[in-house]
């Protein structure tokens, strides 16, 4: 489609089940960023839209290397990577059922790998990530803040952002609709809490979420500024990932189990960096 | 024992019961919980002090019951796989329950059981990854396009 020159976001037919739910026909646009199109495309257009399947094979093996290259330890590398592939959600939701969650959760960890080395490539991978997917890389970009280089972030985002703004620019009423208010008004699925409760409430916990969460980052960003670099800052800031995905997917009008994909990689770097019971004073009764 | 947990949860959360979106909201809410008091909590270290002192068959018994649950739920679902994956989360369960009770550096029986707990885990996305070749259930709007309508 945008090889012949069509705009994916003003299409009317190519998410029928977008424009049922936003009960608006306009919302039948495409609903991810371009870097997902440019991931995806040489995959389809060559195999099928099998493609999909290979393309997330191939990503889930980079997402193992990320969490090989995040964690310390031949034994804790191997309980990460094992207790990663074995994971339901990643299993099930990208290689049989070809849901795109993994390109974005790429970028994010790698940012996160890259964040103290350079600023530019954290702020380009965030960026590249936000042009794929908006979560998760959106609560990535101010947690990964680095207050000290922040012009060389914002310049890598910057530059990440660029195809986005391609789109945005050549017709910025349909984009916009199916990229930001799509979410604002998507109708609560059953998997999400707020399909039996009133809107208003569910939208006060949307809002209570993204405070929440750019408040931490606040937090996380002063603490960055007022304190030299700690070896556990890169635990705080995965914590702190963590936490603010769960919570917005908690918050969300869908909690759909490839969400998971999001921060559960994340977390098992986490824990697989805290492996050892005796480092955190925890004594183990060993045959 | 942070992997134990966060292995019972990920066979849990995608079951029938759990796509509710109460139940899943939670289960969601407490795994955050946890996640959120382990890091600095006391109590959170006082009862992982006490599930290390509990013995290899009390952990076993607590955290093999739920993929092993997850299992028997399974057998009655349409979908195969997870009884599969339900296996392999209780042999890693009890994997890392013995291997916890080990002391040593990897070698003879240790790396056998490292080498057959990478095995079977690498299963788990082979078997999916087959499963959607064979029987295609491509479902997101990134494909749509390439679908039949």
């Amino acid at each position: 489609m945008v090889l012949g020159g069509q705009n994916p976001y003003a299409a009317a037919h190519l998410d029928p089940l977008g424009a049922v739910n936003a009960h608006a026909p306009g919302y039948g646009g495409y609903k991810y960023l371009p870097v997902m199109i440019g991931i995806h495309t040489p995959f389809v257009m060559s195999i099928g839209p099998m493609g999909m399947l290979w393309a997330n094979a191939l990503m889930v093996a980079i997402l193992c290397a990320m969490v090989y290259a995040m964690v310390a330890g031949a034994e804790a590398r191997i309980i990460a990577i094992a207790a990663l592939l074995v994971t339901p959600e990643l299993a099930e939701s990208s290689l049989a059922m070809g849901f795109n969650d993994l390109p974005g959760t790429l970028f994010v960890l790698g940012a996160f790998l890259v964040r103290n080395r350079s600023a530019m490539l954290c702020g380009l991978l965030v960026g590249l990530g936000v042009s794929c997917k908006l979560m998760p890389a959106l609560v990535a970009t101010t947690i990964l803040f680095p207050p000290r280089q922040w012009k060389a972030y914002i310049a890598g985002g910057a530059l990440g952002l660029l195809p986005t703004l391609v789109f945005l620019a050549w017709d910025p009423a349909p984009f916009l609709r199916n990229i930001v208010w799509f979410n604002l008004v998507r109708w609560p699925d059953p998997t999400s809490w707020r399909m039996f409760a009133p809107v208003w409430l569910g939208r006060a916990a949307s809002v209570g979420a993204v405070l929440a969460g750019l408040g931490g980052s606040a937090w996380l960003a002063l603490r960055a500024w007022r304190e030299a670099p700690q070896r556990n800052a890169m635990e705080l800031r995965l914590q702190f990932f963590v936490m603010a995905v769960l919570v917005i997917i908690m918050a969300g009008a869908t909690a759909h189990d490839d969400y998971m994909i999001w921060w559960m990689p994340a977390l098992v770097v986490l824990l697989a960096r805290n492996l050892d019971w005796q480092h955190r004073g925890i004594a183990v009764r060993r045959s | 024992m942070p992997f134990l947990i966060y292995l019972n949860f990920a066979i849990v959360l995608p079951i029938g019961l759990f796509q509710n979106g109460v139940w899943r909201l939670a289960l969601l809410a407490i795994f955050a919980a946890w996640i959120g008091a382990r890091a600095r909590c006391g109590a959170m270290k006082a009862m992982e002090q006490r599930l290390a002192d509990a013995g290899a068959f009390a952990q076993l018994a607590l955290f093999g019951a739920v993929p092993l649950a997850v299992f028997a739920i399974s057998l009655a679902s349409p979908n195969k796989v997870r009884i599969w994956e339900a296996l392999v989360v209780a042999f890693m369960v009890a994997a890392a329950v013995w291997r916890n009770h080990r002391s040593g550096p990897l070698s003879g029986k240790t790396s056998r059981l490292v080498g057959a707990v990478i095995l079977l885990a690498l299963s788990v996305p082979a078997l999916n990854l087959l499963s959607g070749i064979l029987v295609p259930k491509l479902s997101d709007v990134a494909t749509r396009r390439w679908m039949p309508c």
